[in-house]
């Protein structure tokens, strides 16, 4: 159907209305007799069941739900802008040229292996050494749960704002950005807590409980660079070619934008990559794997990389929507994940292979409902002992 | 061509078209936001939140950059191409999580390509024609879009809207004159009448 969609409901909204002049009515029938597409179309628009079905639907679309959905996002958008002003881009290109060419002079001279431990080596310890809650580049922490809503912090050209569990990271002014890339700020989160972090280039990153985040309060043009130490859930949004590197362990996510879960925790010596959207690429020393939606990759700390086919990524997800969700999972891998959210020590007493077919947990409920439904399942005995978490062999009655 | 490419190509007309702002964004609103929505439906299946969230991201987008356009029918398009291809990426991207194989997916991306097309002139038919039903005097209008949509009866209408039972004859009677001499004279000579004689209780 090439000729253009309106001039066909134009002759046939004439040709319903008889109408059509002589050469109208011979463009109608050429175009009709065209192609079986065509005529089939041109059937089902002067089909009555079909017509009146179409009319029904556009009578049950809620225009004023729409338009207030559309006033509320511009209102918000406009409260955080991402469309920055574009005066000054080809001073900003000239600064980043120069920029660049000091950044790859450094680089050249610094052999990549080392460099790179030294740099994971450097934020991990700085994340262990963090105080749980927000740390700003100068040291002071910010204690989340007491922090009233609204901006809590100003760092050069950046306002932090907490909603809720959400930080806002809101650019002033685009034109002095650069001055601010050098703030490190630092999100460490101790039990039964999760945050949403957003960038101000529109980037979301959910952190679970028992987690750390550093990040710069504002990305460079050239890179934008994270490090995790922990669970965190990253929605990245697309900056053109600028690549977005997420550093957990030794590992090493570079993506353009996708949504994508890392599990890092310290405990586990595993860096587990869940791919939702788009394609990431993961590097671990000389390993490198670039997986697809449906994809998981889990890098040991052996160096030893698999690939998990097929693999359902709402699991891995569910603890950003306040969930836990457990699909086949060893005894083992429930209770640390249980034990993690509630701040407990997993005591795993059973060596067998039980598994927990399926089931879902808010994270909202005590640790003791937790626990009896899981018990309820009558495959192992769950027991909260003091600060620890035992799973053991059931009980013989 | 692919989605970055024709992504790509609406964004340079958009750039061109900056120069020229002569359009009021809410005109696009009235005029294409229905069509979309079941448009956006129509791909991607029952999911009505997932199509009205395409529909509303695509306006938001479109009054955020304050583009103008040449003319009504740049935006339409524009409007259109833009959600087709947020449907069609969501459906890639659900077959994909649902197990699809690599080797159908551009196939299936080119088959939604086609069949978006002709929704788009039926979605736009259909408008055209509720728009008209829209644009009826008032107590017609409720009338008949009660007895047409909500399939009441004389009696039922009367009831609902407090009025004598021969009055909803009469409106609805008045209505389906209006509609045929203004528009679309042989639908409404079917699909309406129908209604008309079968349900009146004149």
């Amino acid at each position: 159907m090439k000729k253009s969609n309106t001039r066909i409901v134009e002759l046939i909204v004439k040709y319903l209305n008889d109408g059509l002049t002589d050469t109208e009515r011979e463009e109608l029938f050429a175009w009709k007799s065209a192609t079986k597409e065509n005529n089939s179309l041109f059937e089902s628009l002067t089909n009555e069941k079909q017509l009146l079905k179409g009319l029904q639907e556009i009578h049950a679309v809620n225009k004023e739900r729409g338009r207030s959905k559309i006033e509320k996002a511009l209102e918000d958008r406009a409260a955080h802008p991402l469309h920055r002003n574009n005066r000054y881009m080809y001073l900003k290109a000239a600064a980043v040229l120069l920029g660049l060419l000091g950044i790859v002079t450094l680089v050249l001279t610094i052999p990549w292996n080392k460099r790179t431990q030294e740099i994971t080596t450097d934020a991990q310890k700085q994340m262990v050494d963090a105080r749980i809650g927000l740390t700003l580049a100068d040291g002071t922490t910010i204690k989340l749960d007491s922090a009233n809503n609204g901006v809590i912090a100003r760092q050069g050209n950046v306002e932090i704002i907490k909603q809720d569990s959400m930080i806002n990271y809101r650019v002033l002014q685009e034109e002095s950005a650069a001055k601010a890339e050098n703030f490190m700020n630092i999100l460490k989160l101790g039990r039964q807590d999760k945050r949403l972090l957003v960038f101000p280039d529109g980037s979301r990153v959910w952190v679970n409980a028992q987690s750390a985040l550093r990040y710069p309060t504002i990305f460079s043009n050239s890179g934008r660079s994270v490090d995790l130490s922990g669970e965190g859930y990253f929605e990245v949004s697309r900056k053109g070619q600028t690549p977005f590197f997420v550093h957990a362990q030794k590992a090493t996510i570079e993506v353009l934008g996708t949504h994508f879960n890392v599990a890092a925790y310290t405990d586990d010596n595993i860096v587990t990559t869940t791919l939702v959207q788009g394609v990431v690429k993961v590097t671990d020393g000389q390993e490198s794997k670039t997986i697809l939606p449906r994809q998981q990759v889990v890098f040991f700390d052996t160096g030893r990389a698999t690939v998990n086919e097929n693999i359902n990524p709402d699991k891995f997800v569910a603890w950003k929507d306040g969930n836990f969700l457990f699909t086949n999972d060893t005894i083992e891998t429930v209770v640390k994940q249980i034990a993690r959210w509630y701040g407990l020590q997993p005591d795993i007493r059973v060596r067998d292979t039980s598994h927990i077919e399926a089931i879902s947990l808010s994270k909202s409920l005590p640790i003791e409902t937790v626990l009896k439904v899981l018990n309820s399942m009558k495959i192992v005995e769950f027991e909260k002992n003091g600060n620890r978490i035992i799973a053991k062999p059931k009980s013989k009655p | 061509m692919s989605v970055y490419e024709t992504k790509k190509m609406w964004i340079g007309s958009l750039f061109q078209l900056k120069k020229n702002k002569v359009n009021d964004p809410l005109l696009y609103f009235d005029e294409f936001y229905s069509p979309l929505v079941v448009f956006a439906q129509r791909v991607i299946g029952t999911q009505s939140i997932m199509a009205e969230k395409f529909v509303v991201d695509c306006y938001v987008n479109l009054l955020e950059k304050k583009t103008a356009f040449k003319s009504i029918h740049e935006v339409r398009q524009y409007l259109f191409d833009t959600v087709g291809l947020d449907c069609t990426n969501y459906l890639i991207t659900q077959a994909v999580l649902n197990g699809g194989k690599e080797a159908g997916r551009e196939q299936r991306a080119r088959n939604e390509k086609i069949n978006l097309e002709e929704l788009q002139t039926e979605v736009l038919l259909w408008h055209s024609i509720y728009s008209e039903i829209d644009s009826l005097p008032s107590p017609c209008r409720e009338v008949y879009k009660l007895s047409l949509f909500d399939k009441l009866d004389n009696r039922q209408i009367a009831c609902l809207l407090n009025m004598p039972l021969v009055k909803v004859g009469w409106y609805k009677l008045l209505a389906f004159c209006l509609l045929r001499t203004m528009f679309l004279k042989k639908i409404f000579l079917t699909v309406p009448s129908i209604l008309y004689f079968t349900q009146s209780s004149l």
